[in-house]
């Protein structure tokens, strides 16, 4: 404490001439990355802002300043259905990744003795090829795959059931396992690192477990919370992949949408729109969760 | 080694203790936390669990507070075995070292947490808040985060929290330590002046001996998990039970030497023509003289009870000057003065005062 103040005491001679210094740092630091996020981030969504105004001729694409294609997302029945379809999947996932979790991750951070190995455990199914782990559950979900064989061996039902592949249930399952292990890394690095001290001070203040936990543990794990919600949140919203494999027609999500502009009916512009609404909804998302981590207490329960 | 037979410890306990320790014993593996501590604390007590880190000290404290669970032995509290009773249904609070404020809320709230477990109604809680804070002045803070806060206010934030559920007894765990030497010595008087406006019982864990002497009605000096003695700080420092006790409070000198009885009179012999007169002692034989260094005196002659010895070094402190002299037998030991020119290798005497010559059994 001592040091700070006397460091920021008092303005000397030399002290422009390390600002230039520190400022020369900072560019060679943060200079590459910045590069990167010119080329292949700023540059492309320029790019796609710039489509999305543009008229299609065929598949031709012609510079223009139109707006039909924006009118066409507020206003395309398709649009709709698959937005909202898309919005209750992703919050779907995300609370059920929380829900899963959450026990987890407690578990992990206060019991577990070997903790790295937990999550080293916990972590090992990433390093398995997405699309191979989507595979796998078509399979484990398909009329002869694993759950129905169980189920009609066991006698509960009598047919295999059809509905468990290809539906937005399949979607909401499958991208709930792939995204697990992110909403688990979030939890568990915050709960760790939990002063344990205050959760002592908890129990000397009267707080049994349970009161203990939702009083001072949650509130404390907070921007874990936050974390775990903008990964998952954020990349199930754009997946398109797993409705492609497990959802049928009823599972279809917004990336396949603009997946089929770009790929199927060739309208860029079309799809360019699609892809700044998709963009500007998970950069609302983020904006609320940001300020939610920042709010000092928030009634958890 | 264990001493329960202080009298002065003893006695101030006696009557209905509010908290008694009955022969806890701890162990991590082979290493004794706890050796059967037996212990009694009066309701409106300030007492200290004094001993060098690692003594056991902290672990009675978690004993008592609900966090380790001892080997053996019971906890009572106000007459009732909380041994194996939880830490939040236990009528205590603590004030934790590192204090282990709630940074989540605000002061307000973290005083009122405890007021918000127990379920005390909303109007109650607002008030008992608002007096806590008063107590401790902290009532311009109450709507501070605790990021905001220095160490001192945070010290003062963590007690108000406690106290305000007002609890049979309060247990303090090196609250101070994180504070600067001259802050610590403005909450020190502050922490007693709270405990006795309060008038509940601390139960303060220093390492510190200087704060255990100035805060506490009784120190409990800890040592390998045992209790090494127990009494007044009057007690401890004029009257210690062993060596150990007599050089972790305060500055010691020690010489080794005999007890005998010449010409009707006891005597303290440290080489045949060295011989100091003492108090009668129930010890005989091999012993130790213990004088604390603002007790010896400087000689002109080898009068009564003074030693032959030689000025190794002198050191100016301020307000005295400390001399290491060697006596004869090579025993190193120091003085206080006030300063009159002794140099360095000049051969002096020392007189070692009879009524504070303290006579310990040896090692």
């Amino acid at each position: 404490m001592n040091s700070e103040t006397v460091t920021r005491t008092g303005t000397r001679p030399g002290r422009s001439k390390r600002k230039a210094r520190r400022r020369g740092t900072l560019a060679t630091f943060a200079g590459p990355g910045f590069v990167w996020l010119l080329l292949f981030i700023l540059i492309p969504y320029a790019g796609i802002l710039v489509y999305s105004f543009f008229r299609t001729d065929g598949v031709d694409l012609i510079p223009a300043f139109e707006l039909m294609n924006i009118e066409r997302v507020f206003t395309d029945e398709v649009v709709r259905i698959v937005f909202l379809r898309t919005l209750w999947i992703a919050l779907a996932v995300t609370a059920l990744t929380f829900i899963f979790a959450l026990p987890l991750a407690y578990y992990a951070a206060f019991y577990v003795r070997r903790k790295y190995l937990f999550v080293f455990l916990v972590v090992i199914p990433m390093w398995v090829s997405y699309i191979i782990r989507l595979y796998a559950w078509r399979l484990m979900l398909g009329q002869d795959g694993v759950v129905n064989k169980g189920l009609t061996g066991l006698g509960i039902i009598d047919e295999p059931l059809s509905a468990l592949l290809f539906s937005p249930w399949a979607v909401v399952l499958t991208l709930t396992y792939v995204y697990f292990p992110f909403m688990f890394v979030s939890l568990f690095s915050v709960m760790e690192g939990l002063d344990r001290s205050q959760l002592k001070a908890a129990a000397d203040l009267y707080a049994s477990p349970v009161r203990r936990f939702f009083s001072v543990t949650l509130p404390l794990t907070k921007p874990g919370i936050a974390a775990g919600i903008m990964l998952v949140f954020p990349l199930t919203f754009g997946d398109y992949i797993a409705p492609s494999l497990v959802g049928g027609p009823d599972g279809q999500m917004f990336g396949n949408l603009i997946q089929n502009q770009f790929g199927t009916t060739f309208n860029y512009p079309f799809g360019s729109a699609l892809a700044l609404t998709l963009l500007i909804v998970v950069l609302v998302a983020i904006a609320f969760l940001e300020r939610w981590r920042r709010v000092e207490e928030v009634k958890v329960f | 080694m264990k001493n329960s037979v202080d009298p002065g410890g003893a006695s101030s306990a006696s009557g209905d203790a509010l908290l008694a320790l009955e022969g806890i014993s701890k162990y991590y593996g082979d290493v004794r936390a706890a050796g059967g501590i037996d212990l009694k604390i009066a309701g409106g007590e300030f007492v200290t669990l004094l001993g060098p880190s690692g003594s056991g000290k902290t672990t009675l404290l978690s004993v008592i507070a609900g966090f380790t669970e001892p080997d053996e032995g019971s906890v009572i509290l106000g007459g009732r075995d909380i041994t194996r009773d939880p830490p939040h249904k236990r009528e205590l609070n603590t004030v934790f070292q590192g204090y282990a404020l709630f940074p989540h809320l605000d002061v307000t709230k973290n005083v009122a947490f405890g007021l918000r477990m127990k379920g005390v109604p909303k109007a109650d809680r607002a008030s008992r808040v608002e007096e806590a804070l008063e107590m401790v002045q902290m009532s311009s803070m109450a709507d501070r985060r605790i990021d905001n806060l220095s160490g001192g206010q945070q010290q003062r934030v963590a007690l108000a929290r406690a106290l305000v559920n007002r609890p049979q007894l309060v247990l303090l765990d090196e609250p101070l330590s994180a504070l600067d030497a001259k802050l610590r010595k403005t909450m020190q008087l502050e922490l007693k002046r709270i405990q006795e406006e309060s008038g509940s019982t601390f139960v303060y864990v220093t390492h510190d001996q200087e704060e255990a002497l100035v805060m506490s009605d009784r120190i409990f000096l800890v040592h390998n998990g045992q209790i090494e003695q127990a009494g007044s700080p009057d007690d401890l420092y004029h009257c210690p039970a062993n060596r150990f006790v007599a050089g972790f409070i305060g500055r010691n000198n020690f010489v080794p030497g005999q007890v005998e009885v010449r010409d009707g009179e006891t005597c303290f012999v440290v080489a045949e023509d060295q011989v100091i007169q003492i108090a009668e002692t129930g010890l005989s034989g091999s012993a130790i003289l213990a004088v604390r260094p603002e007790r010896l005196e400087f000689s002109d002659s080898r009068s009564e009870g003074a030693l032959p010895a030689e000025v190794l070094r002198t050191r100016f402190l301020g307000d005295r000057v400390e001399a290491d002299l060697r006596l004869e037998g090579g025993t190193v030991i120091s003085l206080y003065s006030n300063g009159t020119g002794v140099e360095n290798s000049q051969n002096v005497f020392v007189r070692f005062p009879r009524e504070h010559c303290q006579v310990l059994p040896p090692e």
